[in-house]
């Protein structure tokens, strides 16, 4: 469980808020705190006030992976292969092992066949699953996906629901605008307002509200 | 020249030929007539390096120095240079600092050594495609020639912020501490061999050979 | 009556090769293709940014083109957001209150959340009324209302428009729709 207390980070407020397990969709108009609130459970973001745990924990002593909203964001080397060999790599791991964690993480993110492909030549939504891939490489506790399938088609997004939920990292929080990805997520949290709008259903009865505002 | 360890040893030996002496430039010269000229270099560094060394070739006559060596000296240099740029591949800086640093026994130092230079290579990359957007957008907006140039610097300068922000938030997820483990490995040297000792040849015949026995230097 | 006619057009950019023959006129016109098929490219080039290495751009009754990237950050070169709107010759007052960004006219446009600066910068190229206009995943990043309201701004709009999407179903009406296959742009059947 990521447990949320008395937060204020940013423009956002959270008095109370318990994550479970699994993949939980992250929804809400431009500029409601989206992208703060996976900061915060990931520790990439200190909150101004109040406690964040997972499972017990400061997120900072949580494992965490993170994947930007631009895909080129997310990426730190010009070979495919070094991306997803380098949480192995900084962990000291053995040649072996690393390919094994590497390879693993692109079957999974459906990576495998820009493997020996220089990043440079990767479109948008390529650089986004390899970024993915890369994320899943480190074998996170709490995975956040800021609105990243807002480059991919549907046919890659179908295919990256799965992965993302079979990815074993514990937690899975993913921001997005999608109807269909909300739906298949195991849970939903709506922000608005300035905090948590509704949780479960409620958030995802709000997609019928922005379409009759829209 | 695909192994990076042979292609530095090379690029080293041919550099050093060519600075030495006038003799040594023009081995050097005939080395990457034979080996080196597949490399294509863009004609816009091939230009750039040709006027300068020419310029600083004007300005050592001028200044009471030997012009013509220092421009071909200078200039087989370039060519070296040029040729080595052209000649690299995507991680061959990650794969050599590692290489390094295992074989010398610090593996740690060789390891953060590959990985600066690769992450900083990869950020010019990144910064020549943002500008290209870069100017291109402010292009469109339609703004005089000073104005437009302050706007490309300005978000010129955001973009590479943003990056770098982004590349320390990268480094932490991806559990980075200072240091790791790789071993690289390099395809068969063997194919590669044949210019290496030809470029050490080059270096042994520069430095045996007698200076100034050239016509240039005259 | 605008239109953007690519003969026989050949465009390479690093290991990609696209090839269009086709006419884009007035209205709306949509290009689809799964990732990597090189709907960026294509925006590019149809603005100008990227001259084709064979065949000829023809450009009816078109002056100015613009093209939007799909990061919006690199068209961001204002101090402020009303500087900004100012920076494509918009008058800033009525645009931000339309965006929802009055409150926000002299705050950095670097400090906006992603949304809120592809809104900006979206704004900003509609109200500059370009003949052409090429926008490069326009809805990406755009909550469910602001795409709505994109979604109508370019029916409104005069003269020829572009829109490289992956996200079909955003399209209203009477879209031309185009598809990149196999390195082709093709008309997608009815």
């Amino acid at each position: 469980m990521i447990a949320l207390s008395g937060v204020r980070a940013r423009t956002l407020s959270i008095d109370s808020l318990a994550i479970p397990p699994g993949l939980t969709a992250v929804v809400g108009l431009n500029g409601t705190g989206k992208t703060t609130l996976l900061e915060a459970c990931t520790g990439l973001l200190l909150p101004d006030e109040g406690t964040i745990l997972v499972d017990g924990l400061p997120p900072r002593e949580v494992d965490a992976g993170w994947v930007s909203a631009s895909p080129d964001r997310s990426l730190l080397f010009s070979r495919v292969d070094d991306e997803l060999a380098s949480p192995g790599r900084f962990a000291g791991l053995s040649p072996i092992e690393t390919a094994a964690r590497a390879t693993g993480a692109a079957e999974r993110a459906g990576a495998v066949r820009h493997l020996s492909r220089s990043v440079r030549t990767l479109s948008g939504g390529e650089r986004g699953v390899v970024a993915l891939a890369a994320a899943l490489a480190s074998q996170p506790t709490v995975l956040a996906l800021d609105e990243f399938d807002g480059f991919l088609d549907r046919e890659t997004l179908d295919d990256l629901i799965p992965a993302a939920r079979d990815s074993g990292a514990r937690f899975v929080l993913w921001s997005t605008h999608d109807r269909e990805l909300t739906r298949a997520a195991d849970h939903a949290i709506a922000l608005g307002g300035g905090g948590v709008a509704g949780t479960g259903a409620a958030a995802l009865a709000l997609f019928d509200a922005w379409e009759r505002a829209a | 020249m695909k192994d990076p360890r042979l292609r530095l040893l090379a690029v080293a030996a041919l550099s050093v030929a060519a600075f030495h002496s006038v003799p040594g430039a023009l081995f050097a010269l005939l080395w990457w007539l034979v080996f080196g000229r597949r490399t294509a270099v863009p004609p816009a560094v091939a230009l750039f390096l040709g006027v300068t060394t020419v310029l600083a070739a004007l300005a050592a006559s001028a200044s009471g120095g030997d012009g013509p060596s220092y421009l071909v000296r200078c200039g087989a240099v370039f060519v070296i240079a040029a040729h080595a740029h052209a000649a690299q591949r995507d991680g061959d800086l990650l794969d050599l600092g590692a290489w390094l640093g295992n074989r010398a026994g610090c593996p740690r130092a060789g390891f953060d050594l590959g990985l600066v230079g690769e992450l900083a290579l990869g950020s010019i990359a990144a910064a020549a495609d943002d500008l290209e957007r870069i100017r291109f957008a402010a292009e469109q907006k339609g703004s005089g020639p000073v104005s437009r140039w302050v706007a490309v610097g300005t978000a010129l300068l955001f973009a590479e912020l943003r990056r770098s922000r982004d590349l320390a938030r990268n480094l932490a997820v991806r559990g980075y501490h200072g240091g790791g483990r790789h071993d690289p490995v390099f395809s068969s040297p063997i194919a590669d061999l044949p210019a290496a000792v030809a470029a050490i040849s080059v270096l042994i015949a520069a430095i045996l050979a007698p200076h100034e026995f050239f016509i240039l230097s005259l | 009556m605008t239109a953007i006619i690519l003969e026989r057009v050949v465009i390479e950019r690093g290991p990609l090769r696209l090839e269009g023959d086709l006419r884009l006129g007035p209205g709306l016109h949509a290009v689809t293709g799964r990732v990597g098929s090189g709907k960026s490219t294509l925006a590019l080039a149809l603005a100008g940014g990227i001259r084709p290495a064979a065949g000829t751009v023809r450009l009816e009754g078109i002056g100015r083109r613009l093209w939007v990237g799909h990061d919006p950050v690199v068209h961001l070169t204002g101090g402020t957001v009303a500087a900004e709107v100012a920076s494509w010759r918009v008058e800033p007052d009525s645009l931000l209150s339309s965006l929802g960004l009055a409150d926000r006219a002299r705050d950095d446009p670097f400090h906006l959340s992603l949304g809120m600066q592809k809104r900006l910068v979206l704004g900003c190229a509609l109200a500059a009324r370009a003949d052409l206009l090429v926008l490069d995943e326009p809805f990406a990043s755009l909550d469910l209302p602001a795409r709505a309201r994109l979604e109508r701004a370019l029916t409104a709009r005069d003269g020829t428009t572009v829109v490289m999407t992956h996200a079909d179903r955003h399209l209203p009406p009477g879209t031309t729709r185009w598809r990149i296959e196999g390195g082709r742009v093709r008309p997608e059947g009815p």
